[in-house]
């Protein structure tokens, strides 16, 4: 490109047309030595339009780097390195093409970049070409590259031309100067084809657009309109052989590259800025939102003001945050946990392109909705695991009193019954002459006495008669009373406990005490309890401590009775500082009295 | 009041226990007027038999199975009856001892299992129509058994201590008022003080003596 600007042929879209290095007509075999003989001036002059092809060289490898970093599509990097390269080589093969044969050849790859900008404009912000027309642009751009090489390869020989003193291409399949020059508007005309695709393209997406998607697109639609139709101006005067455009034009087309690829890089950059609302979004989502700030949220992430997540609710289908019933809208995403709909992101058609933010979103949306799930199920289960231990705990209640009911009437009633027998037969014994048959009723009245005993003790020990007619405040006390350490016992507060709590307190005071006298040494007990819900109860002694509720411990048997019914119970037993006992028992069934 | 031949009624729910007590007291030589088998019918006897001078009466009968005797004699106290009764109970309860002494004399309260010693059975039948109390030996062990003065006494003032043991007794408010010769109001305040410092709070009014002479038992040696 040493000749290109300005003086120079157009160079942009034919840098490597032969008629175009000098060999089209004797004036610009005229020009072409000149160029040669003022190398120097020109470099020197030109400076401004090798300072802008490097630029665009940098630039599409800094938006490769972009692509790498925070682009969706993984080969979107690797064609705009390819950009970059051939861009590069393009604006250096010219001058050389003059003194090596090889690189004639080599000049038709040069224009790859084509078909990666067609690629980028089509494709942006994500890198991949969905749409029909995008897909003919594609196409039409890579049938260019492809036939321009194999152009190139073996029909181009600027050796033809005498007058050009250039090195032969030694691929040449023919050395014409005439073939030249016809397939010299090869790329020109095929680059007005794409530009009209891309035109068409541009447009057809434009106005179909809608507004969020034209705001992302509004640069990027800019630029191609600007490359287009530079590109389209350039092939209408190469095909009506019209004038030398103005050099202005040139640097359009190649200002227009530098745009592509900047607003290519910025467009992913300002992706990776919604990129970080979804991690507001889950940093909000962490903490449980309801379904209206999700709609908000989505929202915000998505720069959608039309966004909104639909709920899977059961029979009734979609509804959204309000619970109404709403239709499966046209453009949406969907949020699945195992393979099952859980919600959609309902989103405007432009907003599809935000792919990678769609799925982020719908990943955190998924994760905040199954999290719910799991914990509203751990939960549930958790509350029938305590329901069915209190219901456990409160049928050992119901069985014991039903035994000691049941030894009541049955067994104690029974031996009762025995012994008065046995005692009416004694005293006709002793009336009559068997002093032997006397001895033996008697020995069995002591035998049914000691019998009933057993069984009493027993039959107390099963269930606490005093609870049913003396209430809690009598029985602890008769439980103090049988404690060989004194013990004081202060029941305040209102109302009645409830039956469960009744009993859990008495049998948790009567373990505590048991204890108390067996391994403490204590001198003194006190048993407090605070009526209402909870119920409150605290067993101080004076005694060694070191008791423990862990399991194995002395009070592993009051830990479980406490927490069975979903009480709480903690101990304070410094060794040799005695010993604290402090639970609360839920009592909710009785009004006060 | 004494005769040779106490006419006493038996009241059980269990068939053939009643039976038995009625020939252990028969052989003992009381004259076993009626049995009952509830409340119901022991309180229809009682009017139809004005000539009874003693009550055998279990404490627990249907219909709840709890201390449906202890009621049935609160309730004939309160009509002004000095009956002589004795309450057969399962278990020595001391709670159940003093409600039934509180409720006040002419009452005895022994283990059901006593039943099948014929002289300590009618010892109590004719000590109750004496108009005499009676607890059964194995509760009194346990009331005493403890021995430990309980500190919570000792902050009683003498008045107060001297109402505590009249409840003990059986007396009523206004009884106390009377062998005291102090108002009812004062005796109401006295006894207050007294649920107060031996913190007996927020329990029925009877409870609340039960319990404030439970203490005194406990701490009475």
């Amino acid at each position: 490109m040493l000749y290109a600007h300005p003086s120079g042929p157009p160079a942009r879209v034919d840098r490597n047309d032969p008629s175009r290095r000098g060999c089209r007509s004797r004036r610009g075999a005229q020009l072409l030595a000149q160029a040669v003989s003022s190398v120097g001036v020109d470099l020197f002059s030109n400076l401004g339009g090798y300072i802008i092809d490097a630029m665009v060289g940098i630039g599409f490898a800094l938006a490769a780097i972009a692509a790498r970093r925070w682009g969706a599509s993984k080969s979107m990097p690797w064609l705009l390195v390819f950009a970059a390269l051939t861009w590069t080589f393009g604006t250096m093969s010219d001058g050389l093409g003059r003194e090596s044969g090889w690189w004639v050849p080599l000049a038709g790859f040069q224009m790859g970049y084509v078909v990666v900008v067609v690629v980028t404009v089509v494709g942006y912000p994500t890198g991949r070409v969905t749409s029909w027309p995008g897909r003919i642009a594609v196409a039409a751009a890579a049938f260019l590259y492809l036939s321009n090489i194999v152009v190139h390869l073996f029909f181009v020989d600027p050796a033809a031309d005498r007058a050009c003193l250039c090195a032969e291409n030694p691929l040449a399949l023919v050395s014409d100067v005439d073939l030249n020059y016809r397939v010299a508007w090869w790329p020109a005309q095929w680059h007005g084809l794409v530009a009209i695709v891309l035109l068409v393209t541009v447009a057809v997406r434009w106005i179909r657009g809608t507004q969020p998607w034209k705001s992302i697109n509004l640069l990027m639609t800019v630029a191609v309109l600007g490359l287009a139709i530079a590109w389209l101006y350039l092939a209408i005067t190469e095909f009506i052989g019209g004038s030398r455009p103005s050099p202005v034009l040139f640097y359009l087309v190649t200002l227009s590259h530098l745009a592509i690829a900047v607003i290519y890089a910025a467009g992913l950059f300002q992706l990776t800025q919604t990129r970080a609302r979804v991690a507001d979004v889950m940093i909000a989502a962490r903490d449980g939102i309801d379904r209206t700030t999700w709609d908000r949220l989505t929202r915000q992430a998505l720069d959608d003001r039309s966004a909104q997540v639909l709920w899977r609710s059961g029979s009734r289908g979609l509804v959204d945050a309000d619970g109404a019933v709403t239709p499966r809208p046209a453009s949406a995403f969907a949020v699945t946990s195992d393979r099952e709909e859980v919600a959609l992101i309902a989103h405007d058609p432009a907003t599809a392109a935000k792919r990678d933010l769609l799925a982020s979103l719908a990943e955190s949306i998924r994760l905040t909705s199954e999290n719910d799930r799991l914990a509203g199920e751990l939960e549930r289960s958790l509350a029938q695991v305590r329901e069915s231990r209190q219901r456990l705990v409160g049928a050992a209640d119901d069985t014991r009193r039903r035994i000691e009911r049941d030894l009541h009437d049955g067994a104690q009633q029974l031996l009762l019954t025995a012994a008065l027998s046995v005692e009416n037969a004694s005293r006709r014994a002793a009336s009559s002459d068997d002093p032997e048959l006397a001895r033996m009723l008697a020995t069995a009245t002591e035998q049914l006495v000691l019998a009933r005993r057993e069984l009493r003790e027993l039959a107390r020990g099963i269930t606490p008669a005093v609870l049913n007619h003396g209430g809690l405040d009598a029985a602890l006390e008769e439980l103090a009373l049988r404690c060989p350490v004194p013990t004081s016992v202060t029941v305040v507060g209102d109302g009645r406990p409830s039956e469960l709590a009744e009993t859990t307190v008495y049998f948790s005071v009567a373990e505590g005490l048991t204890n108390i006298a067996k391994h403490s040494g204590a001198t003194s007990a006190s048993v407090e309890v605070q009526l209402g819900h909870p119920l409150h109860l605290t067993i101080t002694d004076d005694g060694i401590g070191g008791a423990t509720a862990a399991a194995g411990g002395g009070l592993a048997g009051l830990a479980d009775r406490i927490e069975a019914v979903g009480g709480e119970l903690t101990v304070w037993s410094p060794v040799g500082r005695g010993t604290i006992i402090r639970a609360s028992v839920p009592s909710l069934e009785h009004e006060p009295a | 009041m004494s005769r040779e031949h106490p006419r006493v009624l038996v009241v059980d729910d269990g068939l053939l226990i009643r039976e038995g007590i009625r020939q252990v007291l028969v052989a003992a030589g009381c004259d076993v007027v009626a049995v009952a088998g509830d409340v119901a019918e022991m309180m229809e006897t009682l009017t139809r038999e004005s000539d009874v001078d003693a009550v055998v009466l279990d404490i627990r009968m249907p219909p709840t199975h709890t201390d449906e005797g202890l009621k049935a004699l609160e309730d004939l106290r309160a009509s002004g009856s000095h009956l002589g009764v004795v309450l057969l109970s399962m278990y020595g309860s001391p709670t159940l001892a003093i409600r039934a002494t509180a409720a006040g004399a002419g009452t005895g309260y022994l283990l059901k299992d006593r039943v099948t010693d014929a002289d300590m059975l009618v010892r109590a039948v004719r000590t109750v129509m004496g108009g005499g109390t009676v607890v059964d030996p194995e509760v009194v062990a346990q009331l005493v058994s403890p021995a430990h003065p309980r500190s919570d006494l000792r902050r009683l003032t003498d008045r107060e201590r001297e109402v505590l043991r009249l409840m003990a007794e059986g007396s009523s408010n206004l009884g106390i008022a009377g062998r005291l010769v102090l108002s009812p109001k004062t005796v109401e305040s006295h006894v207050a003080a007294i649920m107060t410092k031996l913190r007996i709070e927020s329990v029925r009014e009877e409870h609340r003596r039960v319990l404030a002479v439970l203490r005194l038992l406990r701490a009475s040696e």
